[in-house]
């Protein structure tokens, strides 16, 4: 199990850092860490897809699923930059879009989690 | 044949983890084709949202890390000799786990497609017509 997530953990650490590096370059985002936040809402949808597969089949191993949850997700994502991300923007004075930026990463990261679950369920 | 089956039988469940492997293949699908193999009636497998076992260890789909081994339970009903018959062969292929037999009642065993002529033979018990010797 530990190799698997090991190896899924390399996947989302540099798919991370690629995703994450090439979204915040992009022309108009400036400094708001557009980034993080999709990064964190694509991570929600895919461990919500991939967690009702898993538990409601047989289609995906348990070493997968470690691969891909524990690993792959748990690379992708960071809490640890968003925290960063938000204080610096409260740091800066910047409250209403750290304000945006925090709740619109909760709501939105558990709204993908739901869609996640719910686009897997309707494959079930 | 089938309507023989009915009446007292053995439950047999084996609760394993579903992470269990013997030779490379999951545990329960190598028990299923095991018991397959040997001419069981049927096995059933199911997945246990949580639980724990004698490592004390929580496995649970509340939360992911906890969630990667989720308890596995195989049930099979059989006649009790041919339950013993096996159990050599299961204390081989199954490392950690629990294994009970329970009496049970098999009212009623029946294939999809009966055929119309058979179907009597093949209600529940106690609403049939008398078996023909």
């Amino acid at each position: 199990m530990i190799v698997y997530v090991t190896l899924g953990g390399i996947v989302g650490t540099l798919a991370r850092y690629f995703v994450q590096g090439w979204l915040q370059v992009r022309p108009g985002i400036g400094a708001f860490p557009v980034g993080t936040l999709v990064i964190n809402i694509c991570g929600s949808l895919i461990i919500g897809f991939v967690m009702r597969l898993a538990t409601g089949s047989t289609l995906i191993s348990p070493e997968t699923r470690g691969a891909l949850t524990v690993g792959f997700c748990g690379a992708f994502t960071t809490m640890s930059s968003f925290s960063y991300e938000t204080i610096a923007l409260l740091t800066d004075g910047e409250y209403w879009r750290a304000g945006v930026y925090a709740g619109g990463t909760v709501i939105c990261c558990l709204l993908a989690t739901v869609a996640g679950i719910g686009l897997a369920s309707r494959m079930l | 044949m089938h309507h023989r089956f009915k009446g007292e039988r053995t439950l047999m469940r084996i609760f394993i983890g579903e992470s269990d492997k013997y030779h490379g293949k999951p545990l329960y699908q190598a028990l299923v084709e095991k018991l397959r193999e040997s001419g069981f009636a049927g096995a059933t497998v199911l997945r246990g949202v949580a639980g724990f076992g004698a490592s004390s260890t929580l496995h649970t789909d509340k939360v992911l890390r906890m969630s990667l081994d989720l308890p596995m339970i195989v049930e099979v009903v059989e006649t009790e000799e041919a339950i013993e018959r096996i159990l050599p062969t299961l204390d081989e292929m199954i490392g950690g786990g629990l294994v009970t037999l329970e009496r049970a009642r098999v009212i009623m065993y029946r294939p999809a497609d009966v055929r119309p002529s058979q179907r009597e033979l093949h209600r529940i018990e106690g609403l049939e017509a008398e078996d023909e010797e």
